[in-house]
This record gives C-alpha cells, structure tokens and sequence, in this order.
C-alpha cells in the first residue's frame, strides 16, 4: 500500500513542520501558536489511529526508507521508518499524549516569555519521539536518539536560571555519555553482523553472529543496554532524573511518561526482542543479570521515593522504579512477562502523566511544593486531588486501575518463568509503593492544616483554589484513561490485547 | 567545448576578474558586483557537478600548452565535492558580508576608525577564484599557484580587522610563506626525478622507480609545508589569533574553506601524485598519532577558552585532527583493503565538507554576536540569546555537526572513519574519535549554554537596541549554514558515490 508507506515519515516531518512554523512566530501571537499546536497534534492522532487497523488487523508493515551511510563497497545503510505493531503502540501513546501535554502546557505557560521556543523544541521532542518509535533499524533508532537528547536540552534548561542549567548539563553528560556507548555499540554490531533490521523474533543476521562469537555477541549487549540504561534510569545511572525535575511541569510529564525515560526502555524492549531475539538473548545470558538490575532499580527506586518530601522528586524516583517494570517484564523470558512488561509502557505513561499533571496544578494554584503542603487539598481542589488519587491507586496497583492490569500480567508472567522469585521484588515494591503514595492520599482527604494560631488565615485557606481548565482537563482525561484501561482490559485494540499479541510476535 | 568544459575555466576565471572589476568600482557598486559574482559561480558550478556526478570526468587545456609543462583543469569527485560546497558556503557569506558590511572589518579614514572595509570584495573573490583553482588543478605547479593566490589573500583578509588584527595577520604570512616554500621545494625535488609537473604522469613516472628515497624526501618536505598551512598540531598556533582576530565575514571564510584548500592539496599529493611508497608508513603513522593528539589537546584547550571566537577556533584545530587521524587507515597496504582505504577517505572528506558548513556556520553567528555586543567575552553575551532565537537554534544545528551528531557529515564522517578502523582493526582510533565527541560535547556546551541564560543581566545589557532588519536577514544567513549542516547528513551515502568518480583506484 504506497499511501501507507509515507504516513510514518509523513508523522515524523509533521511535527517537525510544526516546529518549523512555531519557532518564528512572536510572542504576542499565543493564539495562532496553540492553533498550530493543536492542529497538529490532531491530525498526527487522526494518522496514527488510521494506522491501527491494517497493521494490526491485516499485518501490513508500511515502511519508508532512504540510503543514509555509506558502507565499504557495500549497499549503502539506509534510514528506514517501519510500522510494527510495537511501533504503533508506542507512537500510539506518544500521540495521546502529546495532544493532552500540549493543552496542559498551553495552560501552565500562559503569560510567560520564550513560549514560541519553548513549543518549538516540544515539537521537535515529538518528532524525535515518533521517529524513534517508527525506526526499522539501530541506526535510524540511534539518529532519533541523540536528537532527542539534543532537544530536550532547551526545554530542561527552560527557566535559564542557575539551577535548571545545572540540571540541564547534567542531563546532557549523562545523556551524550550514553549516547557514545550506544554509538559505539551499534558500529561495532553493524561491522560484525550488518545493519541489524528490527525484526520479530530477533534479526537473522544477529543470531548467526550470536553463535560465531558469543563473547562479542555479550559485550556489544551491554554496551547497547548499557547506554540505553542512562535514559531509562537504571541504577546507577539514574541521578540525572530526580535533578531534571526543574523543567516545567508539562516537560517533566512528558519526559517521564513518553519521551526520554521510555525511549531508554523503548531501545531496550527492541535490542532485547527485535535485534537479538529473546531466544539469542536468554542463551547468551544476558536476561538474567538484566533482570536483577531491574529488580534493584525497582526496590531501590521506591526505597528513594520513601525518602523524598518534595513532591516531584518522590514522583522522579517512583519513575526510576517504576519504568524497570517494563525492563523486568522483558527480560524475565516468559510471554505473559513480555506481555505484561511491553502493556506497562503504555500503562504507566498515562498513569505518571496523570501524577504529573496533578502536581503541576498544585503548584500553580497553591504553591505546593512539598508533600506536607497537600494537607487537605482535597477540599480546596477537589478534582486534580481525585485524578491524583486515580494515578496513586494505579501505581500501587490497585483493582480497577491500569496499574493492576499491569502487575497482574507480570505476576502470571513470573509465575510461567524460569524466575519465579520475581514475584516477591513485585510484592515488596508494591508493598512499597502502598507506603509512599497512600500518606499522600491519606494527607490529601483526611489531613489538617496545622496554622491553627492564625485562624482567619486558616479559614480563608480552607476556601476551594480555582483550578485552571485547560490544566485540569487534560488530568482529569488521563485519570479516566487510568481506569477505563484498567476496566476494559480485555477488549479489542485494548493496549493490553496488542501488547498480547506482540508478545507472541516475539515468542513465535 | 561542452559546457562542463567552459565551466571549468570560468571557474577560476570568473571570481578573478570580478575582483579586478570590484577594485575599480565605489563601495555600494562593489556588494552589488560582488553578490552577482558569486551566484555566477554557484551557477558555473553546477554543470561540472552534474557531468561528474554522470560519471564523466570534464577536462581542459587552458591555452592549448599539453601535458607536461600546460595548464591542466580536470574535474573528478573530490574537485565536485569541494566546489559544490564552496558554492554553498560562499553564497551565504557573500550575502551575509552584502547584507551586514561592517561586518568587513575597519578601515582608517582621515579622521577616525569606519566599520566597512570596501577592500574585502576584491580580496574574497581572489581568494574565491583560488579556491575553485585548487580544486580544479591538474597539475603540481598550477597547485602551487592556487594556493599560494589563498594564501596570501586571506593574509589580507584578516588584517582587515583593524589594528589588533595586524600582528596576527603578520604571523599568518610568514607561516603561509614558509609553507608554500616548503610545498615548491617538494614539487621541485618531484621534478628533478620525474621530469612531469601533471599529477597522472608523476604518478605514473614513480611507480617505475627503484630507488624511492628522493620522492619519500620530496613528500615529507610537501607534507609539512601543507601541514603547517592546514594548522595540524603542534603547527596550529597562528591559526587561533588569525581566525579570531579576522572580521565576521572573514572569520568564516577562514576555517570553513581556505584550510580545506590545503587539506585537498594533502590529499591530491598523498592519493594521486604519489603512489604508496617504501617508507611512507611512518609518516603516515606520524600524522596520525598528530591528528590524535590535535583532536585531544585541541579539544582541551577549547574548554578553556572565556572568549567564544577562540574557543570556535580551537574547535577547528580539534576538527582538523580527526581527517589526519584517518592517513594510517588512507593508505591501501600490502593487504590491499583499497574498499577500507576508500571507507576512510570517503570518512574524511565528509567530515571536511561538514565542518566546511557548520563550522562556517558558527564562526558568522560568533562574529555576529561579537560585532553587536562589542565583545566576545562569554561572561558578557550571557542571556544574549533572548534577542535572537533564530541565531542560536543555528548555533545548535552547527553545534550538532561539529560534535558528528546525526544527522550530519560530520555523523556520516565518523561514521565511516569508525568502520573503517575497526576493519583494520585499529581501536584506538575508535577511543580519540568517542574522546573526542564527549570534549567536544563539552567545549560546544560551554560556548553556548550562557546565551540560553535568562538572567537578569539580560534586561540590562549592552544589546538591549532594537534589532535591526539587516541584522535579522544576517542571522538567516547563519541559519542557511545551520539547516544545510543538518540537511547535507542526508547525502553522505551519495557523497561517498560521488568520490569514486575519478579516484585513483
């Protein structure tokens, strides 16, 4: 089908004609510019939904592909953008929310100077994002990964204070130091075993290699997963995450729920299951020692979020764990894990969005920064401390949330694996979410302001905070997602049923 | 005579005399001229791309004076190659220099200091016309001529800059001279054993010799003389005052295109007028472990730079280590490989090319900057990108192609270095290249993060005045160059197609 063939670079250049229109505008002009934005939020939307049924359905695989790398008297490497259904489910996401971040943000920076750089970079962001989830091979994945870091460095460094631009470098050595490593990883594995097209059940190519050198095979993994890590926040390369929590709050909700930390985890579910196949990677065995990194980054991850007072740290560090389910989920080599760890990329991204949004608004409206601040917030804003509420049930993993869908797969899946074991790191760390996250709730509903001595000021307190619409919308639509994910779990075209049907994609 | 032939000679004809023409003419005329000289050229250049790019290989016998002793113009891959972006560069520079012309340097009027220098356009279009010979000569003596007409033009062109820019002009002239000098005594040893001054015969007449003393003699003495005039390492310390004490529009031209004469002339020499000779191995090795120790140190001391046109200039001394880091690889050994010699060569003139345009790129921006705020102090331009957005997005997308991000020339060059030395199995190589990035990751922050700052210093600053129309048409010029650094990344594979036409193998 050649109308097919161009939707995903059409996706890609979209938003970067987004960026292009945007960057230029004046300041003054925020309504042409949310125009813009919202314009082409939609259609990218409306494209990718027109995607579903015949790659998913009908097993189509649109692709475009232009020649990019010369090669020693060989075919030349190209740039190749590919549908899978993988691919789908991601950009899938990212489109979701990309349209609700960018009426979360139209919100959030009304009023403020540098918009039109700011949403210029988003865009691009995006562009990287959807490149990265349509790339067919590691180079083009690699392209769309070092621009990412590159464009996310502005929006991390937005406020230009003394702060964020520490933040913002120390995002950028930890990102270009992962990025080398990545680099490195994928020349040597192109010299060795060709460009390494993604393919389901591993590349053929790869495999051979795999069995003529394995010890290459192993070092060339790491490096890869090793440089993959610094994004998906594996401890120990995790510290850039909590420091980056300076940018804006729709910033920090897109580079935790779909941009930076899952593309990491993104790479990693492709090296895993695309590029060495999960047959190749469990005789090499490479799963195991993956699969104990994650359950230390999950345990650890919510060890530091016990820790923290300040509201978004203890989200940053419930990111580091939380996004290792995905990691877990596809290295503990069973096809309910693959199933569970792969439905979690998309699960947790509208769950930490739905927290992050929620802990933008109560910074916005009530100056709330730390966790004691929230104290009775739930009477004065009433519907974000109700979404956050929805986001918190879904990260411990209560029923009828997303979140429990998730634990729930990964839980069967441990059980059919070689590592039963796995069950008891999801048990402690939910138990360890259940501590962190419900005192917030609890302190949200049921706590008292303490500025007793003050009353007049206590009774003004207590009053309902106007919460702003176009920040409170965009919450409220993730929360419901939360649930209604949670809730239709085993529908068609539900993420759970496609993560299922990927996972026997990568078994077969 | 076909077109491609005609272009050829026009050329190197066409800058010349429009500098002749530009001399006689009052100031305003001489942009005007100056501008449609060089859309001429750009326009002249493209019929030679297309021949080359179908694979013909367009030559001409200036004056009809054959082989030995004539004037030879032949157009293969590398010459396309550094035409067309020659082309590009100089189109953009041009307009910039039109468009903004105090950014030509001072000159002394009877009263005072005026920003403006009315003798950049006949300087810029001798060194154009240069250039384009470079590329084009068939001939060893006709190379020296060429680059010796660069040489000493842009000399003038960086004195330009007023008072302060004197001394180091001075400096640049004799290490320019010493160099030619260097480079005639080399050819003349050639011919002393060759008997030819054409590059085919040469090659032809040494590869029947027995006793390669005299020609490994004659290549050193070339090598070092082009080395000093590339700014290799430990031969770089002319280029750093030079480049950044030249004016905006010159600055540009500097790093971006007169080095990149002398690094063909190196290659020319190395691929096509010698052939692989007992002993050369070592040189070879030592420009390699040279190129290495550039790339490191270069990099070092581009941190360490507070003034943002040194610190660009030391990014070049980096940039020009990487293409000598790929001689040990260049050479096709007794183990043949002439597919891995090619993968470095392709490797070097895309990063050439790459840093050609972004690096062009970034000095026009610095410039820029340093002609509005008055200095070029990094303390003081903090915040100075709230004026212009455009400039520094540019700034980014030139910053992207130096460090060898993709998608640029400069990813495609290392790209192809990296492969090529780990088929040669020299991993080191792959060590200064991922050592390199991450210095030059730093060097680019550090150049760039104070203007992202919003401090208040910002709403105080000197460049609080208006932006001007000229100046924003200026910063469109730098972000031609930055788009073009993004946008050539796409044609790496065709690039390296494209120097196969006419390649000594």
């Amino acid at each position: 089908m050649v109308v097919n063939d161009v939707i995903p670079l059409g996706l890609v250049l979209l938003s970067v004609v987004v960026a292009a229109i945007i960057f230029p505008l004046p300041q003054r002009l925020a309504g042409l510019r949310s125009a813009v934005n919202l314009a082409g939020a939609l259609i990218k939307l409306v494209l990718v939904v027109l995607l579903v049924p015949p790659v998913v359905a009908d097993g189509a695989r649109p692709e475009f592909a232009v020649p990019f790398l010369p090669t020693g008297g060989g075919e030349a490497i190209s740039l190749v953008l590919r549908v899978d259904p993988l691919a789908l489910f991601f950009a899938g996401l990212s489109a979701v929310l990309w349209l609700l971040t960018t009426i979360y943000a139209i919100g959030y920076l009304k009023g403020t100077a540098y918009q039109s750089r700011f949403f210029g970079f988003f865009s691009l962001c995006v562009a990287a994002t959807v490149g990265i989830s349509f790339s067919g091979n590691l180079i083009t994945f690699l392209v769309f990964y070092e621009l990412l870091t590159l464009v996310t460095y502005p929006l991390v460094a937005h406020w230009g204070d003394e702060k964020s631009l520490q933040a913002a470098r120390l995002y950028m050595r930890y990102a270009l130091g992962g990025g080398v490593a990545v680099l490195v990883g994928v020349v040597w594995l192109t010299m060795e075993a060709g460009p390494a097209d993604f393919a389901e059940g591993g590349a053929a190519d790869v495999a051979e290699f795999a069995v003529r050198s394995p010890t290459v095979a192993v070092i060339i993994f790491a490096l890869l997963v090793g440089g993959l890590g610094v994004k998906s926040a594996l401890v120990p390369l995790h510290s850039w995450l909590p420091a980056a929590m300076v940018a804006p709050a729709p910033v920090s909700a897109l580079l935790h729920a779909v941009a930076v930390v899952k593309a990491g985890v993104f790479g990693i579910v492709r090296v895993v299951d695309d590029v060495y196949g999960i047959e190749v990677a469990w005789e090499l065995g490479v799963l195991t020692p993956l699969l104990v990194v994650a359950s230390v980054t999950i345990i650890y991850g919510s060890y530091q979020a016990l820790r923290q007072t300040e509201i978004k740290r203890r989200l940053a560090f419930s990111t580091v764990s939380q996004v290792s389910y995905v990691v877990l989920g596809v290295t503990m080599f069973s096809m309910a894990g693959t199933a569970g760890g792969v439905v979690h990329l998309v699960h947790q991204g509208i769950m930490k969005i739905t927290l992050f949004f929620c802990a933008g608004l109560f910074a916005e409206a009530m100056g709330a920064h730390k966790i004691s601040d929230l104290r009775g917030a739930g009477r004065r804003m009433p519907w974000t401390s109700a979404a956050f509420t929805v986001g918190a049930f879904g990260m411990i993993g209560l029923p009828p949330t997303a979140g429990f869908i998730s634990k729930w797969q990964l839980g069967l899946g441990a059980l059919e694996s070689p590592h039963p074991w796995v069950l008891v790191v999801l048990v402690i760390s939910s138990l360890l979410n259940a501590a962190y996250f419900l005192p917030v709730v609890y302190s949200l509903w049921f706590g008292e302001r303490e500025d007793d001595a003050e009353a007049p000021e206590t009774a003004h307190e207590q009053e309902r905070v106007h919460e702003p619409g176009l920040l409170l919308a965009p919450a409220l639509c993730t929360a419901g997602f939360t649930l209604i994910v949670g809730l239709a779990a085993s529908l068609p075209f539900s993420p759970l049923e496609i993560s299922r049907y990927i996972a026997e994609g990568v078994f077969s | 005579m076909t077109l491609a032939q005609f272009s050829l000679g026009a050329l190197a004809l066409v800058p010349l005399l429009g500098a002749a023409l530009t001399m006689v003419l009052p100031h305003p005329a001489r942009r005007a001229l100056g501008v449609v000289t060089s859309l001429l050229i750009a326009g002249l250049t493209v019929p030679v791309m297309i021949s080359v790019i179908s694979g013909e290989l367009p030559e001409l016998v200036l004056g009809g004076f054959e082989a030995p002793l004539g004037i030879h113009l032949r157009g293969d891959g590398l010459a396309a190659v550094f035409l067309g972006v020659t082309s590009l560069v100089g189109v953009t520079i041009t307009g910039y220099a039109a468009v903004l012309p105090k950014s030509t340097g001072t000159y002394l009027s009877s009263t005072a200091w005026v920003p403006g220098h009315p003798g950049f356009w006949p300087l810029w279009l001798g060194c154009w016309s240069g250039l384009n010979a470079v590329y084009l000569s068939g001939d060893l003596f006709n190379l020296y001529v060429s680059l010796e007409l660069v040489g000493l033009t842009a000399v003038a062109l960086v004195a330009l800059g007023g008072r302060s820019s004197w001394e180091p002009a001075l400096r640049y002239l004799f290490i320019a001279v010493l160099g030619s000098l260097m480079f005639l005594a080399g050819v003349g040893l050639l011919v002393s054993v060759t008997g030819t001054l054409d590059l085919q015969q040469t090659r032809g007449e040494l590869e029947g010799l027995e006793d390669p003393t005299l020609p490994l003699l004659a290549l050193t003495l070339m090598t070092v003389g082009l080395a000093m005039k590339v700014a290799l390492l430990p031969m770089h310390r002319w280029l750093v005052p030079a480049h950044s004490a030249a004016p905006s529009a010159v600055s540009p031209i500097l790093s971006g295109l007169v080095i990149k004469a002398a690094m063909v002339v190196m290659l020319r020499c190395w691929l096509w007028a010698v052939p692989v000779l007992q002993g050369s191995e070592w040189l070879a090795w030592m420009l390699g472990a040279l190129g290495a120790a550039g790339v490191l140190i270069g990099s070092v001391l581009a941190l360490r730079q507070d003034r943002l046109k040194p610190l660009v200039a030391y990014s070049t001394v980096a940039q020009i280590g990487y293409w000598f880091l790929a001689f040990p690889l260049l050479l096709p050994g007794e183990n043949d490989a002439a597919q891995l010699a090619s993968g470095a060569y392709g490797g070097v003139v895309a990063m050439a090319v790459g840093h050609a345009i972004a690096k062009a790129g970034l000095f026009t921006a610095a410039g820029f900057l340093k002609d509005r705020c008055g200095t070029d102090e990094m303390s003081a331009l903090r915040g100075a990108g709230a004026h212009h957005p455009v400039l520094i997005l540019a700034m980014g997308m030139c910053a992207v192609g130096l460090l060898g991000l993709p998608i640029s020339l400069g990813f495609s060059g290392k790209w192809q270095l990296a492969t090529a030395a780990v088929a040669a199995e020299h991993w080191w190589v792959i060590l200064v290249v991922a050592a390199g990035t991450l210095l030059s990751a730093a060097y680019m922050l550090r150049g760039i993060a104070p203007l992202l700052l919003q401090a208040e210093i910002a709403e105080d600053a000197p460049a609080a005045s208006p932006v001007s129309v000229r100046e924003r048409v200026g910063e469109i010029a730098v972000l031609v160059l930055g788009v073009a650094t993004i946008c050539t990344g796409l044609l790496g594979a065709g690039l390296s197609d494209l120097l196969e036409v006419g390649s000594w193998w």
